[in-house]
């Protein structure tokens, strides 16, 4: 794809010839071919049959329960994605630009909300506020209510998706505001603006692309999110459209399950137009100026109010939760008291012990993730090139191509694998290949959408000089443009092997003997009424895992930013 | 530049098109000579001679203890892939439309599933000799499959949350007005199992939707999974339940274990308890070699066999068969319905979509 593009001094030898073909051949296989058999098989057109119709698009749009959900997906993902964006994009600010005390301790405690699995916090988040929670035991005890809070509706799942998806915005902004210009900042501060004033006109305006880029894939993550939905907007019969999807599938409909992702990639594919529309015409500059730091706001009176207010709520997002888990892995039943009677280690055991397949199932999660990982971000990083660098017409379809799996379900994402790969000859259907490649494709988003906003912000004076000082174009890629791209590459890596790790209907529908992975384990024992607690037990060591990760990416990406 | 965009395109689709073709043209021709109208009865075998794969779904240490003790006869011969009933009937559905089923045997979900696959043609008649045993109530399927065990919808209560005089002795107590916000019952959209529960209660109030409008309006609360609802009850989210009993025993025997009282009970109501069956079935398939076809046969008699039906049993599940004891919990008194599969089968779609539109809120 690279060869396509045609600025008159972009000469490719052949080497870098072949490696871009190489790229592009692995995005069409990974990502765009079961994409092409997902709409296809939609349409009538499949392995069995060629009776291209729209009927099932009919038939969805003509129920009125396909509106309603409709109508509730896109509700729930304005809200998430507005609540997340303050939330991360606050903290974000207060931490990289004020002198917010205990910033380590606050960064920490935001990575640990992400890795707390989403389905988790519901549960915790029930029973804190749920019916028979300790909010609603309080307030009937004093008298304050005599019904208690109903928990289960779209705000509920609002709620708690905000706070599994905020760190993501805060990890993006982070890294933005880090590599954005400060000059500029303090020319507004010193031609007499105020803090206000410059927040909104210099340090917002400049790193909207990656708000815009990070709130796209909130926005698209909400769309695409059952687990959660299941959990708080099932009880009380709030259908979106993924639990269309689920029925459909349910029902054995499979051409409906298709149609109805169809209509989500429609939605997402919307949202992704609007998105592009809001950036058009819009010049960002941002310089790479490492050696200035930034001048952090005194916070004065503030400060107080500031921190106990940060501190709540990250109590409320993180060591709630957390604390939860972490207890009740070493209860012998969720929500017992805290007592050392209580204690056990039989979760722990229960895992290695009982379950043959534990050891290999974390050992297969760990390389699938790891593997995925880097190939999504080789390849994100490249889509993300192609769609801002050259002037292929389709470049923008092409990074749509590349994030659809973030706007479907991990099911309908197995359901494409098994459709595109199960005949031979090009069968990876029961390898673990199909695993891995359905990985790449599922982590891809999370690589794009890392580096999408840094590399908008990016200058191009700066690759211009590098060219003009006589590097070669490889060469000013590797030392200007990477080291700008290289947190979002780490963010988008880190994000993505966190996913691998804790996804379930992906590998439960793909796997065959010997490709376990953790996710097939926490699906059986969830299934085997093991409980809560064995389940929390699994998930501290997807936690500690994700810990180690994030320390061994982060002193790697540190050696290889030094090294360059 | 147009031009590129067009022929990457192109290139796309035609990909898509050639790698659906292929497999296309192969059944294609497959389908003249046997000039059938099986959609996808497949004509290749993936699996190895001398081992089969089989899709199942069921608690993991029974399946472990079955495999263990079939290998023990047999040798290592078995493919298990555990997956729940609901991943079980999406991937063989998936399969199936894909190209064509990968598993030599499947069992568990319940019989909707197998009746589907049956009249896609999809399922290789099979006579066990054990099948003789077998409750004539709990023959059905013309040998195409055979169920090999039961469970009993029932509801399960919250022994700290329920008085003794509130304890649920008919289904139609649970629409009472002090079962306002307690009842959870999984989703029959959501959920296969939960289909068949729907059925049962429909049939129970002769096909009148009125007991299911009046859970409604007594703000029943959904779950995706039966077991989740077991859970809500469990954890005080919610007082009752309905769902199936295994799953209750396992939880109860698992609390034990650990030295809990559990919280939970089971009320067996009295206009019946829903049976609900587990189908075990072999795939056809023309190519499996006849070594792996036997295979197929001598594993299904195992699982019908006494001694496969007392492993089950250890885990809850009610036996087929005439000779066999009802699994500890399961009082002997206890009625079942049996549910009218043919008729739920013919009307699934409208259960679900009925369900569904009773239970949406705008």
């Amino acid at each position: 794809m690279l060869d396509l593009i045609k600025t008159k001094e972009c000469k490719f030898n052949s080497w870098q010839l072949l490696m871009g073909g190489l790229v592009a051949l692995i995005l069409i296989l990974v990502v765009l071919y079961p994409l092409a058999v997902l709409l296809l098989y939609s349409l009538g057109v499949s392995v069995h049959s060629f009776d291209f119709s729209l009927v099932k698009y009919w038939d969805a749009f003509s129920d009125i329960k396909t509106i309603i959900s409709i109508k509730n997906t896109l509700y729930i993902a304005t809200g998430v994605t507005l609540m997340a964006g303050l939330l991360g994009g606050g903290l974000a600010w207060l931490i990289s630009r004020t002198d917010l005390p205990g910033k380590r301790i606050f960064r920490v405690l935001i990575f640990l909300a992400f890795v707390i699995p989403s389905y988790i916090l519901a549960v915790a988040w029930i029973e804190l506020f749920g019916r028979n929670g300790f909010f609603n035991r309080i307030m009937k005890e004093w008298h304050f209510i005599d019904e208690p809070i109903n928990i289960y509706s779209l705000e509920g799942i609002i709620i708690i998706m905000a706070i599994h998806l905020f760190p993501l915005v805060f990890m993006s902004l982070s890294s933005a505001l880090k590599m954005s210009d400060i000059s500029l900042e303090k020319a507004s501060r010193l031609a007499g603006a105020g803090r206000l004033r410059t927040l909104l006109s210099i340090t917002v305006p400049l790193i909207m692309p990656s708000i815009l880029s990070i709130g796209l894939l909130v926005f698209q993550q909400t769309m695409a999110c059952f687990g959660v939905a299941a959990v708080i907007g099932l009880p009380s019969g709030k259908y979106i459209l993924t639990t269309r999807i689920y029925s459909a599938l349910n029902g054995l409909d499979l051409p409906m399950a298709t149609a109805s992702s169809g209509i989500l990639l429609l939605c997402s594919g919307l949202v992704f137009i609007l998105h592009n529309i809001s950036l058009r015409k819009k010049r960002y500059i941002h310089v790479n100026s490492r050696s200035q730091t930034p001048e952090l706001i005194p916070l004065g009176r503030w400060k107080i109010p500031v921190v106990s207010g940060v501190a709540g709520i990250l109590t409320l997002t993180t060591l709630i939760p957390l604390g939860t888990l972490i207890f009740s892995s070493f209860l012998k039943k969720w929500g017992m008291e805290l007592s050392l009677e209580n204690f056990t280690l039989i979760n722990y055991r229960a895992i290695f012990m009982e379950q043959a397949t534990a050891v290999r199932a974390i050992r297969n999660s760990i390389c699938f993730g790891a593997g995925a990982a880097s190939i999504a971000a080789v390849l994100g990083a490249t889509v993300v090139f192609i769609s801002n660098k050259t002037r292929l017409k389709s470049r923008k379809a092409i990074e749509f191509a590349a994030t659809w799996p973030l706007a479907v379900p991990g099911t309908v994402m197995a359901v494409a694998a098994t459709l595109a790969w199960i005949n031979p000859p090009f069968k990876l259907y029961a390898t673990p290949w199909i695993i891995i490649i359905t990985y790449v494709a599922a982590c891809l988003p999370f690589a794009v959408r890392n580096v999408n906003g840094l590399m908008q912000e990016m200058d191009p004076v700066l690759e211009n000089a590098a060219r003009i000082s006589g590097a070669s174009r490889f060469q000013s890629y590797q030392d200007i443009t990477l080291p700008v791209i290289m947190p979002g590459i780490r963010t988008g890596w880190i994000m993505s092997f966190l996913m691998a790790l804790r996804e379930i209907p992906i590998s439960i529908m793909l796997y065959s003997v010997g490709s376990e992975t953790i996710g097939v384990l926490m699906f059986n024992m969830r299934s085997d009424s093991g409980g809560l607690e064995t389940i929390s037990a699994l998930a501290v060591l997807v936690i500690l895992l994700t810990v180690i990760g994030n320390v061994l990416i982060e002193k790697f990406g540190k050696s290889r930013m030094e090294g360059s | 530049m147009r031009k590129s965009t067009g022929v990457f395109w192109s290139l796309i689709l035609a990909l898509a098109l050639l790698f659906s073709g292929c497999a296309g043209q192969q059944a294609a021709s497959d389908n003249e000579n046997k000039a059938s109208e099986n959609q996808a009865v497949t004509q290749v075998y993936s699996g190895e001679e001398g081992r089969i794969t089989i899709y199942l779904s069921g608690p993991e240490q029974m399946l472990a203890d079955l495999e263990n003790a079939f290998e023990q006869e047999r040798g290592d011969v078995l493919n298990i892939l555990p997956m729940g009933c609901g991943p079980l009937a999406q991937k063989v559905c998936t399969e199936a439309e894909a190209g064509g089923i990968q598993a030599d045997v499947i069992w568990g979900a319940e019989p909707l599933l197998y009746m589907n696959l049956r009249e896609k043609g999809l399922l290789q008649q099979y006579t066990s000799p054990e099948a003789e045993a077998i409750k004539p109530e709990y023959k059905m399927g013309d040998n195409y499959y055979t169920l090999c065990n039961a469970r009993y919808g029932v509801i399960v209560y919250n022994r700290e949350k329920v008085a003794a005089e509130e304890i649920p002795s008919f289904w139609a107590d649970l629409t009472k007005s002090n079962w306002k916000g307690r009842v959870a019952i999984a989703d029959a959209g959501q959920s296969a199992m939960a289909l068949a529960l729907t059925a049962g209660l429909l049939q129970i109030n002769d096909g009148s939707w009125e007991y299911l409008q009046s859970l409604k309006d007594n703000r029943v609360i959904l779950t995706k999974q039966n077991n989740q609802a077991v859970e809500m009850v469990s954890t005080g989210e919610a007082d009752a339940a309905i769902v199936p009993h295994d799953g209750v025993l396992r939880a109860i025997k698992s609390d034990k274990k650990k030295g809990i009282d559990s919280s939970l009970a089971i009320a067996w109501p009295e206009e019946g308890a829903i049976s609900v069956q587990r189908p075990i079935a072999i795939i056809a398939n023309e190519a499996r070699p006849d070594a792996n076809n036997e295979l197929c046969q001598e594993f299904i008699n195992f699982v019908l066999a006494p001694s496969g039906q007392q492993i089950a049993a250890k885990y809850g599940f009610v036996s087929v068969r005439n000779d066999q004891e009802l699994p500890a919990g399961v009082p002997n008194k206890v009625q079942a319905i049996t549910l009218d599969w043919e008729n739920a089968s013919a009307n699934d779609d409208e259960i679900r979509e009925n369900f569904e539109k009773i239970m949406t809120e705008l």
